[in-house]
């Protein structure tokens, strides 16, 4: 130790850099490893509704602490699970409050998030779900990181089965041509690249925005005119009501003979339809019913 | 060329591009059956790219004679942001009907006009242009601000639906708006037209406008009130679209020169060919899909505007 | 026989500042006057007034023997005209339309204009001079054309009385005496009655019978130039020494006095004694 007086300003530029030196070092090196966790104690979040439901499916209901503003499925989980953001845009603070194990999430706007939950000591995984072939893959991902992994396989296989069920009738038959809408102003429809349109495949129709490889777009009235398709399916985003009033009001539309004949399908809710997950072959039935039912609406 | 017959001329080549864009379609070029759902859509579509066209070059026409400035557009004073806000109230509140975008979006620039004269009128005296101007700057911001804000309580869906109306688009609600706009465009473009000696006027100063017999303030608040009609008529019917405005009344300057008689024909011909034109290629350029005319016309106006800067004869400014 | 311009103890103000203090003046039809005095005597103010823009705070103001308060615009226009001092014109106007706008309170407005309108019209260009640029654009033009005019403007009116504001302020000598003398042959072969604004004390006593002189807001002398340029009166208005003198030709001519060299520099304001003649 140096027997002369300090002089303060060194010994002030020596502390910010050792602190500093500090600091990044407490930030480097391997992350805390999250301990494991003994199952039954499992705190799980997710973030995503599809995910939500699939994890209610495999029988996880109880490890469930937290949910996204958009899960509604199944409808006990809504007063009973917190919320912890929106779809997307999870709440930071309250979602580490509510002390979970586990996050899952579909698809993440903040990608800082992750890293901040790993710091914290908390698992996070994304559970890709977008097509019907990744919804098995999914139930059986979650199940396993739940903790579930029987029940998850069991639902899988049946799940599994029952698409492979439903193509093949649905290649037996003829398939109508179906217009789907998203929205109407202006007028959005489901492209190739969607689970609507595989939907709409799997119950045996044809999505007429197949000819365009994107997830949706914006549609040319024209074209849909043009193509008469046999018939429209309103997704029910907008409020299913005053659909058909609105499609009888564009131009060109009350002569399309898909709407004189009121081939119009509405009401069928969007958390069924427009969502990922395992109620897709209930899902399926229903649009394969309606649609059977407004083939048979046509004109003798 | 002398400007009559540039002027007739002019008109001519207006509907024969007019009678081209009725024959150009997604699909390819040739007329449909006019009873068939393609038929009815494309003439209901171009009659739409005109009433919507014309509304907005004569908003245009008006408030560059009244503000005395060639820069001024139908959205200056506000219209734009308080349909928008309309707009955005009704998509928000989730309001029923078909009528209740175009409606809500009406009544919002409507009551922008007021509320932008009432700010910049001094104690019930008539307000400078000055005052008009920097008013409707204010109320623009305030209004800009509070749209933000709907934007981000706005569902997911109506979120994309408010962004679409920002850019303008042609697809209409029904035949019934249609027509309600092209009345209230109609109409406003006639009152303009049978004063168009008050805008001749007012273009050189109040003070010069009393001089010659007008009564300058009344003038100046009804040609206000009428832009305002034509232009949120408009914004009601498509949305935002912008240049049209803004452009159409030089380019038809530039035609047929700046006595409103004849400019207020010529722009209103103008502007409705333009969007018609734009609309056309918007709606055309792709089998299935289309893209935003406000990207159009943006995209076409630009040029042509730094064209016409350009030539810039016989502007003092 | 009515007087073209008649006020009665006429008062003004411009918010709480008064501008006109008790104008009481007559103007026959068919003089020619002019309005002279210091900057901010009110010169500009009483054309407002006059034109009816501008509400009196008290008194009265008659045209040809009506209440300009009680004239509708129209006919207002129809009897006065303004030829302002500076046109700013945004939008490209050709010199024909511009021209045209004086019509406006004539202009039938639900049918087409008739013949006698575009008569009007090439008629006052025709006085002015400026038939030859009709067509051009009116910002192209130099000063003395574009005041021109703007006097065709106003006679395209067919007023019956002209009301100037500084007509010449901008323009050259050469250019002062054409405008002046454009306006003396309308004075005199057709009758119209002329108040102009002048700074240029020497041009008012040439060509205009009748000088009326406003100081501060008030009416100080009215009558013909001799009667009113006298050097006195003059010192107390224009603040300075001016000698008025006529010429050979009967000219009247008003000139600022220097001091002597030698003495010194006399305060802006202040009244040096004329020198001893």
């Amino acid at each position: 130790m140096n027997a002369a007086a300090p002089n303060p300003g060194r010994a002030a530029a020596r502390v910010a850099v050792v602190g500093l030196c500090a600091g990044w070092l407490a930030g480097c090196g391997p992350r805390a490893t999250p301990p494991a966790t003994p199952p039954g104690a499992e705190r799980i979040v997710s973030l995503a509704p599809n995910l939500t439901e699939i994890v209610c499916a495999v029988g996880a209901a109880d490890l469930l602490v937290g949910r996204s503003s958009a899960c509604d499925y199944p409808p006990d989980i809504v007063a009973r699970v917190p919320v912890a953001g929106d779809f997307g845009r999870p709440a930071t603070e309250r979602l580490l409050a509510l002390r979970p194990t586990l996050v899952l999430a579909a698809d993440l706007e903040d990608k800082s998030l992750p890293e901040g939950l790993r710091r914290a000591g908390i698992r996070f995984d994304v559970v890709n779900c977008r097509t019907l072939d990744d919804i098995p893959r999914a139930i059986r991902e979650v199940g396993r990181l739940c903790g579930r992994g029987a029940e998850a396989e069991a639902l899988a296989v049946r799940i599994e089965r029952g698409i492979a069920e439903r193509r093949a009738a649905a290649d037996a038959t003829a398939r109508p041509v179906v217009y789907a809408e998203l929205w109407h102003d202006p007028i959005l429809t489901v492209g190739a690249g969607s689970f609507i349109s595989e939907m709409i495949g799997l119950a045996g129709g044809r999505n007429l925005g197949d000819t365009v490889a994107r997830e949706y777009f914006e549609a040319s009235p024209e074209w849909v005119l043009a193509a008469a398709p046999d018939i429209i399916l309103g997704l029910g985003m907008d409020g299913a009501a005053d659909f058909e009033a609105r499609l009888r009001a564009r131009p060109g539309f009350a002569a399309l003979r898909a709407v004189r004949e009121r081939r119009i399908v509405t009401g069928i809710p969007p958390d069924l339809l427009l969502r990922p997950g395992p109620r897709v072959l209930e899902a399926t039935d229903e649009l394969k019913r309606r649609l059977a039912a407004a083939v048979e609406r046509a004109a003798p | 060329m002398n400007r009559r017959i540039r002027g007739w001329f002019f008109a001519v080549l207006a509907l024969a591009g007019l009678a081209l864009c009725l024959a150009i379609g997604p699909g390819g070029f040739g007329w449909p059956d006019w009873g068939s759902p393609v038929g009815i859509a494309r003439r209901e579509r171009v009659a739409a790219g005109f009433v919507v066209g014309a509304g907005l070059a004569t908003a245009g026409v008006l408030m560059q004679a009244l503000l005395r400035n060639p820069l001024a557009d139908p959205y200056v004073l506000g219209v734009s942001s308080g349909a928008a806000l309309g707009a955005a109230a009704a998509i928000v509140l989730g309001a029923a009907g078909f009528a209740a975008l175009p409606g809500s979006a009406f009544a919002g620039g409507a009551l922008t006009l007021l509320l932008v004269y009432t700010v910049a009128a001094p104690r019930g005296r008539a307000p400078s242009l000055y005052a008009i101007l920097l008013s409707g700057v204010i109320v623009s911001s305030v209004f800009g601000a509070l749209l933000m804000m709907l934007i981000s309580l706005a569902p997911a869906a109506g979120l994309r639906g408010i962004t679409w109306w920002m850019l303008g688009s042609l697809q209409v609600p029904s035949a019934g708006l249609l027509r309600a706009a092209a009345v209230l465009v109609a109409a406003g473009w006639a009152a303009a037209f049978a004063f168009a000696p008050e805008w001749n006027a007012l273009t050189l100063g109040a003070d010069t406008a009393h001089n010659v017999g007008v009564r300058a303030r009344a003038a100046v608040a009804g040609g206000l009130a009428l832009a305002t009609l034509t232009a949120s008529a408009a914004v009601a019917l498509a949305g935002l679209i912008g240049f049209v405005g803004l452009v159409v009344p030089h380019g038809a300057r530039a035609l047929v020169g700046a006595d409103h008689r004849r400019l207020l024909p010529a722009a209103a011909l103008g502007g409705g060919l333009l969007l018609t034109a734009c609309d056309t290629l918007a709606r055309s350029v792709h089998p299935s899909a289309e893209i935003p005319v406000g990207i159009v016309t943006a995209l076409l106006g630009g040029p042509f505007f730094l064209y016409l800067l350009r030539r810039r004869k016989g502007w003092s400014a | 026989m009515t007087a073209a311009v008649e006020t009665d103890r006429l008062c003004a103000s411009y918010g709480g500042t008064p501008c006109l203090r008790d104008i009481d003046l007559r103007i026959p039809e068919g003089e020619m006057a002019a309005l002279i005095g210091p900057n901010g005597a009110g010169k500009s103010t009483l054309l407002r007034v006059l034109t009816g823009q501008h509400p009196p705070a008290s008194g009265g103001v008659r045209l040809f023997g009506r209440d300009v308060a009680a004239l509708r615009p129209s006919e207002r226009a129809r009897w006065v005209a303004v030829a302002p001092q500076e046109l700013l014109a945004p939008m490209p106007f050709t010199v024909e339309e511009i021209v045209g706008i004086g019509r406006t309170a004539r202009l039938p407005r639900w049918s087409a204009p008739g013949p006698e309108h575009r008569r009007a019209v090439e008629e006052a260009m025709a006085w002015m001079d400026v038939l030859a640029l009709r067509t051009r654009t009116f910002h192209e033009l130099s000063g003395g054309e574009r005041q021109r005019v703007v006097i065709a403007m106003a006679l395209a009116q067919e007023p019956r009385l002209l009301l100037l504001d500084e007509p010449t302020s901008h323009l050259d000598v050469s250019h002062r005496l054409e405008i002046l003398r454009l306006i003396e042959r309308m004075n005199a072969e057709r009758g119209l009655t002329v108040l102009l604004t002048s700074h240029d004390l020497n041009l008012a006593a040439e060509f205009c019978r009748r000088l009326l002189l406003l100081d501060r807001g008030r009416l100080v002398a009215e009558g013909p130039p001799d009667a009113v340029l006298r050097e006195p009166l003059l010192r107390e208005v224009y603040h300075c020494a001016l000698r008025v003198r006529r010429e050979d030709d009967g000219a009247l001519t008003v000139r600022p006095v220097r001091p002597p060299r030698s003495a010194a520099p006399a305060r802006p304001g202040a009244n040096p004694s004329p020198p001893a003649e």
